[in-house]
Order: C-alpha cells, then structure tokens, then sequence
C-alpha cells in the first residue's frame, strides 16, 4: 500500500514539477521579454528628465528706453525657455521688468512693475499687471507710450504667433494707462517708438 | 460615437432655434434686436450704405418682424438654403455698431444715419475747442521743481483763447476754465456738442529719460481702428477667462465712435496736426520728427479734426525753467495759433 502510495505520490511529484517548470519557464520568459522594455523606457524618461533639469534657454529681444534719445532701443537677453508660450512669455516679462543690464539704457515701465497673469486667446495676448504701473493715475504722453511699447513690442518680437497684445491691470480692464492712450483695443506693434538701426 | 453625434445634431435641427425680430426709433439710433430662445451664430453684412443684412442659422423659425421706425424702412425674411437672411432697409446711409446680451441670447443692433459730409465746409471755422489736459486730483505729469502740467495747460488755453478770439473773431470754448477733474469723454463730448470745427487737447509731456525734449502732435491712429468686430470677438473671448462683471461691455455709443467718428476725420487731423508742429518746433527748436499717431481716448470720438499736442517735456529740468516763464508761454500760444492759422488758410484754398 505504502509503495504503491509512493509510486503515486512519485508520479504526481513529477508531473507537478514538470509542469512548474514549464509554467515557471512561461513567467521568466514573459518576465524577460516584457521587462525589457519598461526598462527601456525608464532609460528614455530619465534623459528627458535630465533634458529638463537643465533648462533650456531662448535669447530675446527686449525693448528699453534709451539714456539719450527718448525712443526704445534693442537688447539681447537669454530667458529660460518655459514649457509652453505662455510660461516663456512669463519669463520675458520679468526679465523686462528687471530692467536692461546695459548701464545706458533705462527701464521704459516704473520699477516695481509685475506680472499678475498672461493669458492668449487666438492670437492676442492679454497680460494682466501690478505694482506702480498700475497705481500711477497720470504721467506723460511719452511715458505712458513708450511703457505700452516696451512690452507689446518686446512680446510680439519673440512670439510671432502673438500678433496683438491687450493691457489689464489688477485684473480689470482700464481706460487707460496714466490717462491718454486708450487700453480698450489690443495693441498691434509699432516699431516707430523704436530707434531706427545705423 | 459618431452615430451619438449624428443624433444630437438631427436633433438640433428639429429642435430648431426660435427667433423674435423688434426695433424701434431712439432719440440717437434705431435699435434692431434679434432674441433667440438659446444662443445662435450671425453675420451682419453692409450690402450698401441703406441697406444691411443679418445672417442667421438656417434652421430657425421666427416671428414677423414688430416695430415702427423713420430710419428703417423695410425688413425682409428670406430663407436661402442654410441661411436665414434678414434685410433692412433704410431710408438714409446708415452706420452700425453691435453687441450681444445674455439670458435671452440678443442680438443688438444700432443704426445710426452716417454723419454727412465730414470735411470742414469752405473757409468756415466758427468753433474751436481747447481742452487743457488734466485737472483737479488728475495733476498730469509733474516737473522735476514740483511744475504741474494741470497748471501749465490751462495757463496755455486760456491765452490762445485770447489770441484766438481778438485775431480770428472765432467762438472758442475750454473744456474746463479752472482747476477742475473732467473725465476723457466729457472733454470730447464738449467738442461734439458746441459743433467745433477744431479740436486741440493741450498737454505737457513727460518721460522717464529726463533728458527728453521738444514738442510731439498726435492725431488718432488708422491702426486701432481697424476693426469693432475684432473688439467683439475679443471681448466675447475674455468671458472664458475673467468673470464676465468684470469685462465692461461698450456701450453703442463708444462702439460708434470707435468705428466711425474720427476715423473721417484723420487727413485732416494729420494736416493740422503737422502745421502745429512744425510751428512749434520753430519756437523750442528740436528737430522735425514729431507727429505720430497714437489710440489717444480723447481723440477717438471727436467729430472734427482733432489733435492732442505735447508742448514740450516737463519732465526735463531745463524746459521746465523755460515753461515757467510767461514770455515764453505767450510764444507757446503764439505757435499754437500760427499752426491753427495756417490749417484754416489751407482749406480756404
């Protein structure tokens, strides 16, 4: 009975093992063959992750106020590019609001100056403002114009899918800026309030 | 999916968009509404100046026409294939503004009659309007000895008045004769109800580089009047980001004036605005280059040839000294008024 028991258990012990092998050959070749390529693939987001961490950067073109003309003049600057046109037109205008870094030129919007939000909608550009910009109730024609051009041209340079550029401030809309040119309509650039190039 | 797609849109057409058609005469503009029962495409159309044609979704059904106007004399329904077409007639060249209100979805339509003949009549000039910038809490830029260009402008005005009024017997009218706030509009609507034929807002300017100098004349820009509808869409567009009590919708009457009113005008303005100049820059000696244009809020409802002057910086330590003095402020006056004479002799021509 014992040995017969045995050959029994003998034979389902082998047949049992025959089939983990082959089930465990099953798993380790589906292991081997699928696990290969999520590997892959975390190789792939590692560098992109790398790609990112190291910033890219786009040179600009901003616009400032000249030191003995009363017109905006051109300086080249590297922001960090962002990971759309929005985020990079965030970083353009705070490094407009920073200021030129050539002791020469002067910064045509009032220190202080900040960016709340920027929205596009279609093709027009509405950044909403804060700080002295926003306060000031009335300065000059030649101020107010060459604030406004400051950043619409040096937004719509950049960013050619930007084709207008729409003023708020805190949020609202305004009649004007500091009491002359009109901020209902969007402004188109004008390159007229720039220097021209010798 | 698509099947889901094809239904609703089956649907939409049975369940078709009802319209209601009204208008009626207001002292200033005929006012023609189109009321759905839920929101609807259009497109307005100029045919030719009497005539004018709204598109709509040609699925609607509607309501005959109810109103009584002078103006408009005639509406007409058609449907054209997809397209509901409405036209009104009118009985005089017409000019239109638009815009929509919610909760019932309108559509607002104000005709008013075109203003005739645009240009300055032979060698009349009977009004002028000067309007010294700024004024009461609004000081306007201020030198670097504490100068206010309130003080200056009216200081400028009142003295060319004067000249004005001994040398040309014309009728000449301030925005404001003392030291008070007056709001952009009311400046322009001063303008438009005394029928000047000549508008000149003066002012004083003002840079952040202090050494800035010499006079600059502005006349309204093409540019920004380029299109009403753009403004539309744009504002309708904003709705999706801000709250919409937050976007002021404007009114007919600025939507006219933005489209029509001194867009008419701007040759004119341009001439005036370069004999102004070119006579200042002969006083305070700084090189040509000094019209431009610019959306100036003062200018843009202006029924007449109109200019907004910048005498000279104040912003500038060394103008600021020379402003100040009353001499040189009557040769200000003198040069704003050889500009002035100089555009009357060249329509007189």
């Amino acid at each position: 009975m014992r040995e017969s028991l045995s050959q029994v258990q003998k034979r389902y012990l082998i047949a049992s093992l025959v089939l983990l092998a082959v089930i465990a050959v099953v798993i380790a070749a589906v292991l081997i063959f699928k696990g290969k390529q999520p590997q892959e693939k975390e190789v792939e987001v590692q560098v992109q992750k790398e790609e990112k961490q190291e910033k890219e950067l786009m040179k600009v073109k901003l616009y400032f106020l000249d030191g003995e003309e009363n017109v905006l003049v051109e300086e080249e600057k590297e922001i960090e590019k962002g990971k759309n046109e929005r985020d990079s037109i965030r970083n353009l205008l705070s490094a407009l609001f920073e200021g030129p870094s050539s002791p020469q030129l002067l910064s045509a919007v009032p220190e202080g100056t900040h960016l709340r939000q920027v929205y596009i909608i279609e093709h027009v550009c509405v950044v909403d403002l804060t700080g002295p910009i926003a306060s000031m109730a009335s300065d000059g024609s030649s101020a107010e114009l060459l604030a406004i051009y400051s950043i619409v041209n040096s937004i719509t340079a950049n960013f050619p899918d930007v084709r207008s550029v729409k003023i708020i401030l805190d949020g609202m809309e305004r009649e004007t800026l500091f009491g002359h040119v009109s901020l209902k309509d969007p402004f188109f650039p004008d390159m007229s309030y720039v220097a021209s190039q010798q | 999916m698509r099947r889901f797609l094809t239904l609703i849109f089956l649907c939409s057409l049975l369940l078709s968009l009802n319209l209601k058609f009204r208008y009626a005469d207001h002292p200033d503009f005929t006012r023609f509404v189109v009321e759905g029962d839920e929101e609807f495409v259009y497109d307005i159309i100029r045919q030719d100046d009497f005539t004018i044609d709204i598109l709509l979704p040609g699925n609607a059904s509607w309501e005959n026409p109810a109103g009584e106007s002078k103006l408009l004399q005639r509406v007409e329904v058609n449907r054209a294939e997809e397209v509901l077409e409405v036209r009104l007639r009118f009985s005089k060249a017409v000019i239109w503004s638009s815009f929509t209100l919610r909760s019932p979805f309108r559509l607002v339509l104000d005709f008013r009659p075109r203003p005739v003949s645009p240009k300055i009549k032979r060698g009349i000039v009977r009004t002028i309007v000067l309007d010294p910038g700024h004024g009461g809490e609004e000081t306007g830029s201020i030198g670097p000895a504490g100068t206010k260009e309130k003080d200056l402008t009216l200081i400028i005005a009142k003295k060319l008045r004067s000249i004005l009024r001994n040398s040309l017997g014309v009728r000449v009218i301030l925005t404001r004769e003392d030291d008070v706030y007056v709001s952009l509009d009311e400046r322009t609507a001063i303008a438009n109800n005394a029928k000047a034929d000549i508008f000149i807002s003066i002012h004083f300017n003002a840079s952040r580089n202090r050494k800035a100098k010499g006079p600059e004349t502005y006349f309204l820009s093409y540019k920004a009047t380029d299109s009403a509808a753009r403004l539309q869409a744009y504002r309708e567009n904003m709705a999706l980001v801000m709250p919409p009590e937050d976007i002021k919708i404007p009114t007919d009457v600025e939507m006219i004036l933005w489209d029509m009113a001194q867009s008419q005008y701007l040759q004119q303005s341009s001439r005036l605005a370069e004999f102004i100049q070119e006579e200042l820059s002969n006083l305070i000696g700084v090189k040509k280059r000094g019209v431009k244009q610019a959306p100036f809020k003062v200018l843009m409802g202006a029924l007449m040839p109109a200019v907004l002057v910048e005498v000279d910086f104040l912003s500038n330590p060394e103008e600021e000294k020379k402003l100040l003095d009353p001499e040189f402020q009557n040769k200000i006056a003198m040069s704003l008024y050889r500009g002035i004479v100089r555009f009357i002799q060249f329509y007189q021509r």
